[in-house]
């Protein structure tokens, strides 16, 4: 009975929770070229 | 070359994992120094910037905003090397002499559900046969359609300091800058209304910013800035304490402390009631990560065509004296 009150508890809370779930990423570079050395 | 290798490889691991990322440069790409000199150094410019340019088709780029660098060889380069991109150039204030763009000003990219605008720009320098257009008036005219067709905007900025202070007093619906043409490497997004970042100078590091979000239309939060001012704020009390044996009277520490907690009281709420958060990890590309072989080959392939046009000394050798084959400046 106890285990049942817990997962309905879980469940509802998981349900209800306002937490982020959304996400992207971005990658981003700059100055590629400053890492070459062209010798003059 | 080898950081095209090492961002190749952290990039194959995020595409193994998820779709859901974009992938951008904010300029001087091609180029170290926006003049290059005749002769030899402009041949070894040259392979330099198709190595890369072959290297960025095999690594996917979403935007590749233009630098006052990339037209170190003159505009009839650059537009060769854009023929030769599989990827997107833009420049929302480059202009050919006619007044017409040279590139697309931004980019509007629509992946896994997010709309992503990005926009272009540089701050004003001169070339033959082009026209620098004022970066921030550029940026008026095309911002708020930008971001009526967008979730996020990002703005990449080839810029002076001064520009970014011009940015940051008008309060344009952008919500990250990334800044190219600076030697800073950003820990944060600064304290202004838009998080602007800044990668470096020597294309060694790559920046992930992970976007989390309950709602997109919402501010975005760089959570960095303010877990800064906890730890500030923690270090600010802990030396209060350390001096309370000094003369200064009780009520002024009292002061201080006070204002102290609530400082970092603030911070932390920020962090918590945040909608949506900016979380950035700078990646360095260093030793560490293991070269992807594909880029490792194309790399290693301009290596050879550069030795070729200039023989490096033989392991054992004394470096040969200025002016003779395979002589190295030094930095």
């Amino acid at each position: 009975m106890k285990k049942l009150l817990y997962l309905s508890v879980f469940i509802i809370s998981f349900i209800f929770s306002n937490e982020t779930i959304n996400s992207f990423k971005i990658f981003a570079t700059t100055n590629v070229a400053g890492e070459t050395e062209p010798c003059g | 070359m080898g950081g095209l290798a090492r961002k190749s490889a952290i990039l194959n691991d995020e595409k193994n994992n998820s779709s859901n990322y974009f992938i951008l440069d904010a300029g001087d790409l091609f180029f170290k120094k926006n003049s290059i000199n005749p002769g030899k150094p402009t041949e070894l410019a040259k392979i330099s910037a198709e190595t890369i340019v072959n290297s960025f088709n095999e690594i996917g780029c979403d935007a590749f905003n233009i630098g006052e660098n990339d037209f170190a060889m003159g505009v009839d380069y650059l537009t060769y090397l854009k023929d030769m991109s599989t990827f997107p150039y833009i420049s929302a204030n480059i202009k050919n002499t006619a007044g017409s763009y040279l590139f697309n000003p931004y980019k509007i990219i629509n992946r896994d559900g997010v709309k992503l605008g990005v926009i272009g720009l540089s701050s004003v320098f001169q070339k033959d046969g082009i026209n620098v257009e004022d970066p921030i008036e550029s940026l008026e005219k095309i911002v708020e359609f930008v971001n009526s067709q967008s979730d996020f905007v990002v703005l990449l900025f080839n810029a002076t300091d001064r520009d970014i202070n011009r940015f940051h007093k008008l309060n344009f619906p952008v919500d990250i800058v990334i800044q190219s043409k600076s030697k800073k490497r950003s820990n944060d997004g600064g304290n202004n209304n838009t998080p602007v970042y800044s990668c470096g100078d020597r294309g060694k590091y790559i920046y992930e910013f992970e976007l989390k979000y309950n709602d997109i239309q919402t501010d975005f939060v760089d959570i960095a800035v303010y877990e800064s001012t906890v730890k500030l704020m923690d270090r600010k009390i802990k030396n209060l304490s350390k001096n309370n044996n000094q003369p200064e009277n009780e009520e002024a520490q009292n002061i201080k402390l006070e204002n102290y907690s609530s400082q970092k009281l603030e911070a932390e709420e920020k962090i918590k009631s945040a909608e949506n958060i900016i979380v950035i990890n700078k990646i360095e590309l260093g030793k560490k990560i293991i070269d992807d072989p594909v880029i490792l080959k194309i790399v290693d392939s301009g290596n050879m065509k550069k030795n070729l046009l200039n023989p490096q000394p033989q392991p054992g050798r004394k470096n040969p004296k200025h002016g003779q084959p395979g002589h190295k400046h030094g930095r």
